[in-house]
């Protein structure tokens, strides 16, 4: 029978889609070198001979000899992620991790999120765990007590910092919203935590505030946030703010102002956004921008996004020219490299946008409510042949983009990479995978193929904005809002 | 390594987190002293050069520690001293100390390029120099701050040379610029990204640079015509280089969208698309001549066309944008089909 899922319309290892040029440069040397490591992983299983296909069985890419459908590596990225999770006396992570010593809340994010959209929590020990260690990583700001703010920091005795508050949050909420009954320690715990913490963070992110006069014609103020006092300002930090504060209701009229004028400027003439105002247009901060544009605008009770003042077709345009024609991943900026990562920041973004291929308005209600559906049950389309080479409806090529994740991302031995030539990292196992979710699941009824095996590989939904699964973004609704 | 004689009088600090904490790394034997006494010097809050040091070295193991980052930069700024510093809104570091720090984060971030600390501490450093100049004229303060720019200005090249497309030596680049705003500085500019683009047209941050350059980034100082005509010249040269590079293309046609939200009813822009209509298609007649190939293969080139096409709106001009979008959507470019039946279809609505 078929594969219609694993390559649509590609043959395997056909040179047609490859990069063209006419004149060479460094750039078109490294993308040669890319398609050339990520070839070899594009071949048909059927054409394999029996040795071939024993081997990916033995690695747990395949499930049998008989199987057509590379598989996730559940098992093996499970073991690989809880690494990041072992009490001190267990297991410590190696002394090369020291220069990560200031991302540790991420570390855990990275890798519980992960570990949750694989449906393999650890137990409530570890649980419980976590929520102390989250605990000893906040850092208030006057150092006595919260009474002028405080946030979550790298690392214990750090300053407080918008990026590590993120993911200490995040992983708060997922832990919070456990079965109370699977984790009663670890749940109420992380509940207290957040409840108790929401009014110092709102006065540490008042205090991280920058104004200044807008660059724009209405000359209105624009406002970005600084990452830490003392710290870079970017867009990232709008949007770990927009994220914290609208999962815990905290944010105000006051914390909104020049918000949206801040970022609406970080778009480019390309269409994407870049982290500052005029600087290149970049996955990574386009995510940000356009997720932090879509609570703000939803938030401040406008319909469209395009009321905020984006540029909304030409930030699509330039999303979809992301993806790669032939390792159908995405890259984080025109003409560079395939990465893993974006297949979040780039998918998820797209993801956001809530574009399918056919002729709705922009925001055609999947987002009405972004807390609640997230469009994970399909939208009715006149044109429901649309279906039919599997590729769901958001607006890129959603086979191909798993296609690179499940063939060229995977480390056989567990753990996600950059792509075949880089090592697996907390990192990018956690963002692979978050792209994978979202293009399993966002706007596209959980395909079920005739094929169970194909079905193996789909993930809990992550919620394109937050980046944690829906049901616990639900969770937080109720309780906060 | 600093000798245990340098802190005899104190008692390190070790780190708190807690009974039983889960990510815990294993950390090198020399940094977990030099951390402890870290956090001892912290705790007093004493900004001294023993603790300048002791900085140095946690930033040696760890260049991402943003507390460490800033608390040295608390300790430079106590060993300025100067009268100016209360009334100032910079921190005042000395020049020496500027200097010295340059060439530390040099060292520190030579070897990871893409350190947020490292770029944040050079800029932090270098922003009172900057409001000098501003502010100052002809003296000694504003030769020591401009030298201090060009050298700066070098410093990002040297680290361009390298990763042409390092994003954080762009952005602070891009900050350097503007905070200055020399004419000088923005001609020169323009200079170095051509050079840029001669070794490597396909250089994408070099294109965005020049989009900035052009607009002293400022987005309230849209081209006036003939600049306009002047990049569009600029872009489509470049872009028959190699007519399947996507950056030229996008600034190319972003240049006539500006035109068209400023004078888009005038007959200097139905001029103006008109003739960047031509030299598009020029650019594909010469391609397919030279490479004996389909010109439809450049699909960044077509993207530009069907966008051109989009916005001349007349009936004809849609009708070969929805038939571009069809081609692209069924054979040129299939990961991207989704898109151009989408684009197929709206253009469509437009007909209507």
């Amino acid at each position: 029978m078929e594969d219609k899922r694993l390559l649509p319309m590609y043959e395997p290892g056909t040179p047609k889609y490859k990069s063209k040029y006419i004149e060479c440069t460094t750039t078109t040397s490294l993308q040669e070198l890319t398609e050339a490591e990520c070839a070899p992983f594009f071949v048909s299983i059927s054409s394999l001979d029996h040795a071939s296909k024993l081997q990916l069985v033995r690695l747990g890419l395949l499930s049998n000899d008989h199987s057509t459908t590379i598989q996730l590596l559940r098992k093996k990225h499970g073991v690989y992620l809880r690494r990041a999770l072992y009490k001190k006396d267990v297991q410590k992570l190696a002394g090369s991790f020291v220069t990560l010593d200031s991302s540790r809340p991420w570390m855990i994010y990275w890798t519980l999120h992960a570990l949750d959209l694989l449906d393999d929590i650890p137990d409530e020990d570890t649980l419980v765990g976590i929520v102390h260690t989250l605990e000893a990583c906040w850092t208030n700001v006057n150092g006595v007590d919260d009474s002028l703010g405080g946030g979550f920091s790298g690392g214990v005795g750090q300053l407080p910092h918008c990026a590590p508050t993120y993911a200490a949050v995040n992983v708060l909420c997922i832990i919070a919203s456990c079965d109370s009954e699977e984790h009663p320690q670890s749940s109420q715990l992380a509940l207290d935590l957040l409840k108790r913490k929401r009014n110092a963070l709102l006065t540490w992110y008042l205090s991280l505030r920058c104004e200044r006069m807008g660059d724009n014609e209405k000359g209105s103020m624009a406002c970005g946030f600084r990452m830490h006092h003392d710290g870079e300002i970017d867009v990232r930090a709008t949007y770990c703010i927009c994220s914290v504060a609208s999962l815990l209701n905290i944010l105000t009229q006051e914390l909104m102002e020049g918000m949206l004028e801040h970022v609406v400027e970080c778009q480019t003439y390309e269409g994407g956004f870049g982290g500052e105002p005029f600087a290149e247009a970049h996955g990574g901060y386009t995510f940000c921008a356009l997720a932090a544009l879509q609570i703000l605008t939803k938030v401040q009770g406008m319909k469209h996004l395009e009321e905020s003042g984006v540029n909304l077709v030409a930030l699509r345009d330039w999303l979809v020219h992301r993806q790669m024609a032939y390792e159908g991943g995405f890259q984080g900026r025109s003409n560079k490299l395939v990465d893993g990562c974006y297949s979040f920041w780039v998918g998820g973004a797209i993801a956001v946008l809530g574009l399918n291929g056919s002729d709705l308005p922009f925001d055609s209600g999947v987002y009405e409510d972004c807390h609640d559906s997230c469009g994970v049950t399909r939208r009715k389309s006149d044109d429901d042949d649309e279906e039919e080479d599997g590729s769901g409806l958001l607006l890129f090529h959603q086979d191909l983009l798993e296609r690179y994740v499940l063939l060229c991302a995977q480390d056989v031995n567990g753990g996600l990479r950059d792509k075949p030539s880089k090592s697996r990292d907390f990192y990018h196992s956690c963002y692979n995978l978050s792209g994978l979710s979202v293009s399993q699941n966002v706007l596209s009824m959980k395909r079920k193929s005739s094929d169970e095996e194909c079905d193996k590989n789909v993930l809990g939904a992550s919620h394109p904005i937050y980046n944690i699964r829906v049901e616990r973004v639900k969770f937080m609704i109720r309780h906060f809002h | 390594m600093i000798p245990s004689e340098t802190f005899h009088d104190i008692t390190p600090i070790s780190q708190d987190d807690g009974p039983h904490p889960v990510c815990s790394i294993d950390y090198p034997k020399e940094f977990d002293e030099a951390q402890g006494y870290l956090r001892a010097i912290m705790r007093k809050d004493e900004r001294s050069e023993r603790a300048l040091e002791l900085t140095a070295l946690c930033l040696r193991f760890n260049p991402a520690n943003y507390t460490t980052w800033w608390f040295r930069r608390q300790c430079l700024a106590s060993l300025s001293i100067s009268p100016s510093n209360f009334e100032s809104k910079f921190t005042f570091f000395g020049l020496k100390f500027i200097a010295k720090d340059l060439m530390l984060a040099a060292k520190l971030g030579g070897t990871n390029p893409k350190n947020y600390q490292v770029w944040y501490h050079r800029r932090n450093l270098l922003e009172q120099s900057f409001s000098d100049i501003k502010s100052a004229s002809g003296t000694d303060e504003v030769g020591n701050a401009l030298e201090l720019v060009n050298e700066e200005i070098e410093y990002i090249a040297t680290v361009i040379a390298e990763d042409a497309k390092n994003y954080h030596a762009w952005s602070h680049r891009q900050w350097i610029l503007k905070a200055i705003n020399m004419e000088s500085k923005w001609n020169a500019e323009i200079e170095f990204i051509n050079g840029l683009l001669e070794d490597d047209v396909r250089n994408n941050s070099a294109w965005n640079q020049r989009w900035f350059v052009t607009h002293r980034g400022s987005k309230s100082i849209p081209f006036a015509i003939d600049d306009a005509r002047q990049e569009l010249s600029f872009s489509i040269c470049k872009a028959e280089q190699d007519p399947y590079n996507e950056s030229p293309w996008k600034y190319f046609v972003a240049v006539i969208k500006e035109q068209f939200r400023l004078i888009g009813t005038t007959p200097e822009f139905a001029s103006l698309i008109g003739v960047s209509e031509k030299a598009l298609e020029e650019t594909k007649a010469n391609f397919e001549q030279e490479s004996k190939k389909d010109g439809m293969e450049c699909t960044n080139l077509i993207a530009a066309h069907i966008d051109i096409l989009e916005i001349k709106g007349d009936k004809t001009s849609i009708a070969s944008a929805i038939e571009f979008a069809k081609l692209l959507e069924s054979r040129y470019d299939p990961v991207r089909k989704k898109y151009w039946k989408l684009r197929a279809q709206q253009l469509e609505v437009v007909t209507k």
